[in-house]
């Protein structure tokens, strides 16, 4: 039994690595695998729904720009959603393991793109010796290496670790337990740090505090507050491209007036 | 005038069948350009394998002008992929002009030129939008339903896909057959910066939101002083409610943004959980 539960969650592991890359897809189809993997399993899908949005609020905002990745928060989560439905755990027990995960799980990335940046070497040759074949079949090696790789690590942590986390996880005490939950909670905050660095610029401030106003005391639907968040960003795009177009018009006022310099005639005759 | 033009572009746009071959075979091979990235080139050996066979077909005759530009496409390249459409389209119609221009008369820097020019601002959008603002929102309206274990989650992604497909597509075929004019002055006119930031206001106005209804900061401690009973919770409430994620959100990104390591901000975050429960001041 533990065989196969390990293999689906390898074979699932596998897939997020694949289909989180694959045309960004993973990306925008928020738990759309959790129901299959929780029937594969034979556990309950609601279940796993529940465990899922647990986790995806511990890591809610982390997200992942060009080369830098501070958690792998897809193998982590499925490593956290796999244990607690094996085990049948609270949500909270499934984020406490896929934190710790997650995080040991970016030296296995780092190791896997420092692979394939001495690869890159080897491409060059091929490409001097003019040789697609090579050029093709080192680039399936690198692509099955990168899905084996996170197929084996999550089959065998499965296989050999059950029991372990088992252990650990009815030893947990009570109190623990509630600090556990309570430290899930905040954990969106981190997230939220980060997305805000990302795009932060101080002209932003009255969007974000009224973003949390709506919030905070209209209690409004996230989907409600996009939308408010559409209307601030489209009046925003208007008075820009007002100004743009001054500022242009002023720049051909300047030009025209000018002497000489401008060999536009079209534009001169339609002032 | 605005009539005349429409009528052009339609024209503009139709693909010969040859041209749709090459068009839908270059859509799904760039489903592929965020593997195996590296750390000197990033997606720079994807984008030459996603383009290997296309280029083979440019230059079928010139063997020679084939790895000359398999070689020169290895170069560093780095976008968001969703956005990898517009960039590449683009790519391959100069790569066509090069395959027809006389030997010399074609400046291969130029498409070298676009791709490093527009990789930066495609990516700025890029990341905004799908990363930043558009996962997010639906991760967000997604937590909301599978919290409570709602199957109609999955539906979801029909409302998530449209978008990055749209983009893939229509970017790559339009940038192909409207060349680089289009997309150069849209960047040159501050249009894509326009964009980004209208992109980053909603993303920020989301933020907010998401502080005040997802982060979690709940406060259990409660006491009697002179027989009226006090409760933590209410009086911060009074204050504003939401304050203490929205100080803690902020607090992380203070610390983030003055350049502390995620993981230890992470890793600060759950001490605080953890000790504030043990005081009796927070609780499940």
């Amino acid at each position: 039994m533990l065989l196969y539960q390990a293999f689906i969650i390898g074979l699932y592991a596998a897939w997020g690595k694949w289909f989180g890359i694959y045309g960004s897809f993973g990306q925008v189809m928020p738990f759309f695998f959790t129901p299959v993997l929780a029937i594969l399993l034979g556990k309950s899908p609601v279940d796993a729904l529940m465990i899922d949005a647990a986790i995806a609020l511990a890591f809610y905002g982390v997200m992942q720009i060009g080369a830098v990745m501070p958690q792998d928060t897809g193998f982590g989560g499925t490593l956290g959603l796999g244990f607690a439905l094996i085990l049948n755990q609270k949500p909270a027990i499934a984020v406490a393991l896929a934190v710790p995960i997650s995080m040991l799980a970016v030296v296995v990335w780092n190791l896997l793109k420092f692979w394939f940046t001495t690869n890159v070497e080897v491409f060059d040759k091929y490409i001097d010796e003019r040789n697609m074949k090579k050029f093709n079949r080192l680039w399936w090696i690198q692509m099955a290496v990168y899905i084996l790789t996170y197929f084996l690590l999550a089959f065998l942590a499965v296989l050999l670790g059950t029991h372990g986390i088992k252990a650990f996880v009815t030893s947990i005490p009570k109190p623990f337990l509630s600090g556990l939950t309570v430290a899930a909670g905040m954990l969106p905050a981190v997230g939220m740090g980060m997305l805000l660095k990302y795009v932060w610029n101080i002209e932003f401030l009255p969007f974000f505090i009224a973003g949390f106003l709506l919030g905070a005391y209209l209690k409004l639907p996230i989907m409600a507050i996009s939308l408010f968040g559409v209307v601030f960003g489209l009046i925003m795009f208007f008075i820009d491209r007002h100004i743009n177009d001054v500022k242009k018009s002023n720049q051909a006022q300047a030009v025209t007036a000018g002497p000489s310099t401008d060999d536009d005639e079209g534009d001169f005759f339609n002032e | 005038m605005n009539n005349k033009t429409t009528t052009t572009k339609d024209n503009k746009m139709q693909l010969s069948s040859e041209e749709m071959k090459m068009t839908k075979k270059l859509f799904w091979r760039n489903m592929w350009l965020g593997y195996c990235m590296s750390y000197t080139r990033q997606q720079g050996v994807a984008w030459d394998w996603i383009h290997a066979p296309v280029y083979k077909k440019i230059y079928k005759d010139d063997p020679d002008k084939f790895w000359e530009a398999m070689k020169r496409n290895m170069e560093f390249y780095n976008t968001t992929p969703n956005m990898n459409g517009i960039v590449s389209g683009l790519a391959v119609s100069m790569e066509q002009e090069n395959a027809k221009a006389p030997a010399d008369t074609f400046d291969t820097a130029g498409i070298s030129g676009m791709k490093i020019g527009l990789m930066g601002p495609m990516a700025g959008i890029g990341d905004t939008f799908f990363a930043g603002v558009w996962s997010l929102i639906l991760t967000g309206i997604g937590i909301g339903f599978a919290k409570s274990g709602n199957l109609a989650v999955m539906l979801l992604s029909l409302v998530g896909l449209p978008p990055n497909i749209l983009i893939r597509w229509y970017g790559q075929k339009y940038s192909y057959k409207l060349g680089s004019k289009y997309i150069s002055k849209a960047v040159q006119d501050g249009l894509m910066t326009m964009f980004t930031r209208a992109t980053s206001i909603v993303g920020v106005t989301v933020v907010g939101g998401m502080i005040a209804s997802l982060v979690k900061f709940p406060l259990v401690f409660k006491t009697k002083i002179n027989g009226t009973e006090f409760v933590l919770q209410k009086v911060f409430d009074q204050i504003m409610p939401g304050i203490l994620p929205l100080l803690l959100s902020v607090g992380c990104f203070v610390l983030l943004r003055k350049g502390k390591n995620p993981v230890l901000v992470l890793l600060g975050v759950v001490a605080l959980g953890f000790i504030l429960t043990f005081l009796g001041i927070t609780g499940a």
